[in-house]
């Protein structure tokens, strides 16, 4: 039981972690005190305010609060900042937390206070830390600067597996995640309806990672989504460029296409999704029945 | 419990089915288009699957939220806001989720424990804070 809640990340962090400062502090993060049961709200309203939103918890409480669980649950904290247009992405580890908070990005944490068998869950953001006194500090409920120690802090935040979140406006990555989970994150503001952030969000990507077809895909859907068809077109044609074979390419490149009437050229890129296949083999046949080509 | 949430799912998926079919002939334009959610998923031939399956647990996720106290236009507006792999995770869960409360909530809870170890002592004859405990 106890062996189960040794700190391995803390360890590793005395080893010496390259390119991270003895101490870095967030500025610009404001303290929302925590109301009752509030922990999940203030949170948000903490990292969205350092974001450039300015929120105020009690208004942002309908998007995150659970009445019948008389608390915030964190997939609800990752649905609200994208709707408010935020790319929200997980922190993985301890070491990803403090180059986080190094890059200046406040951390959004869920620890549990309490034991395992039971268990006090409380969100905090993380916007501090010192490796010289081993310190972590924290907007945590109605302190406006909770000092832990990184041993005491590491403990609590296994137990709730390691929840972590950074908040950024669209165009900011986070400094520690990698390609893969920036783009599941910048699709949910897709799905939230956040299309034009979502572009935004393709295009910081494309400057980290310039081949990413997902990011080249999304940046095209994205400007499909506000209706930009041309602006789709032109980014699925960039994703051709780089990425002759990609069937998906082809096959929304068709659909853009048929959408701007140019039928003839419709087809022979549907057709080319078709001849292509792969995992969405049936979309792309149901596309070239769409625009009205022979089934393949 | 379970056998009704079967039957759920099965009503659930008849719905959708038809749903598909009513609304093929409309929203032309974006039917055919493949979603970056799609792309990311790396699907291999059950990517088709696992969004049908993701669009049911969408429904009962929804249900989930507003059962729990959410307004229930709220509760669509949150779940629209999840990918399907989020929406899977979720389905069926949301009564065991960590519910993050307050910091305040470990005191209180911990004045709890204090009084269930000592009625627990009591009980063993180790101590004596309650006279509702009977020592003989």
């Amino acid at each position: 039981m106890l062996a189960g809640c040794a700190t391995p990340d803390v360890t590793a962090l005395r080893g010496g972690t390259p390119g991270l400062p003895q101490r870095a502090e967030v500025g610009g993060v404001p303290f929302h005190p925590q109301q009752e049961r509030y922990c999940g709200p203030a949170a948000l309203a903490t990292v969205l305010g350092w974001s450039g939103l300015p929120a105020r918890q009690h208004a942002i409480a309908s998007e995150v609060f659970t009445p019948g669980r008389d608390g915030t649950l964190g997939h609800d904290l990752i649905g609200a900042a994208r709707r408010h247009g935020r790319v929200a992405v997980p922190v993985a580890d301890l070491p990803s937390l403090l180059a986080e908070l190094a890059a200046g990005h406040p951390v959004l944490v869920l620890q549990n206070l309490g034991l395992e068998w039971y268990p006090q869950w409380h969100f905090a953001v993380a916007v501090g830390y010192d490796l010289s006194t081993n310190e972590l500090a924290l907007r945590s409920g109605e302190e406006r600067r909770r000092v832990v120690s990184l041993d005491t802090f590491g403990r609590t935040w296994a137990r709730a597996d390691r929840w972590a979140l950074v908040v950024l406006p669209p165009e900011r990555l986070p400094a520690t995640a990698d390609e893969a989970t920036v783009l599941s994150a910048a699709a949910g503001l897709e799905r939230a309806g956040r299309s034009q952030e979502a572009a935004t969000a393709y295009d910081a990507v494309l400057r980290r990672w310039p081949g990413s077809l997902g990011a080249l895909l999304g940046r095209g859907n994205a400007r499909y989504a506000v209706g930009d068809l041309a602006g789709a077109e032109a980014a699925y044609r960039t994703a051709l460029a780089q990425h002759p074979g990609a069937a998906v390419a082809w096959n929304n490149l068709a659909d853009v296409l048929a959408a701007q009437g140019a039928r003839d050229e419709a087809l022979i890129a549907a057709r080319r999704a078709v001849d292509l296949g792969g995992a969405h083999a049936e979309v792309y046949r149901r596309t070239l029945e769409e625009i009205g080509g022979a089934p393949a | 419990m379970d056998g009704l949430r079967q039957l759920r799912r099965g009503v659930a998926l008849v719905l959708a089915v038809t749903m598909l079919v009513i609304s093929m002939p409309l929203g032309m334009a974006n039917a055919a288009l493949v979603s970056t959610e799609q792309v990311l998923a790396q699907g291999d031939g059950a990517a088709e699957r696992a969004r049908v399956l993701a669009f049911l647990d969408r429904a009962e996720v929804r249900e989930q939220i507003v059962a729990l106290g959410v307004d229930p236009h709220e509760a669509a507006a949150r779940v629209r806001a999840l990918s399907d792999a989020q929406v899977r995770e979720i389905a069926g869960q949301l009564d065991q989720l960590p519910a993050g409360q307050s910091a305040i909530g470990a005191v209180v809870g911990a004045i709890l424990i204090i009084f269930l170890v000592l009625l627990v002592t009591d009980l063993l004859g180790l101590t004596n804070v309650f006279p509702f405990v009977n020592h003989r």
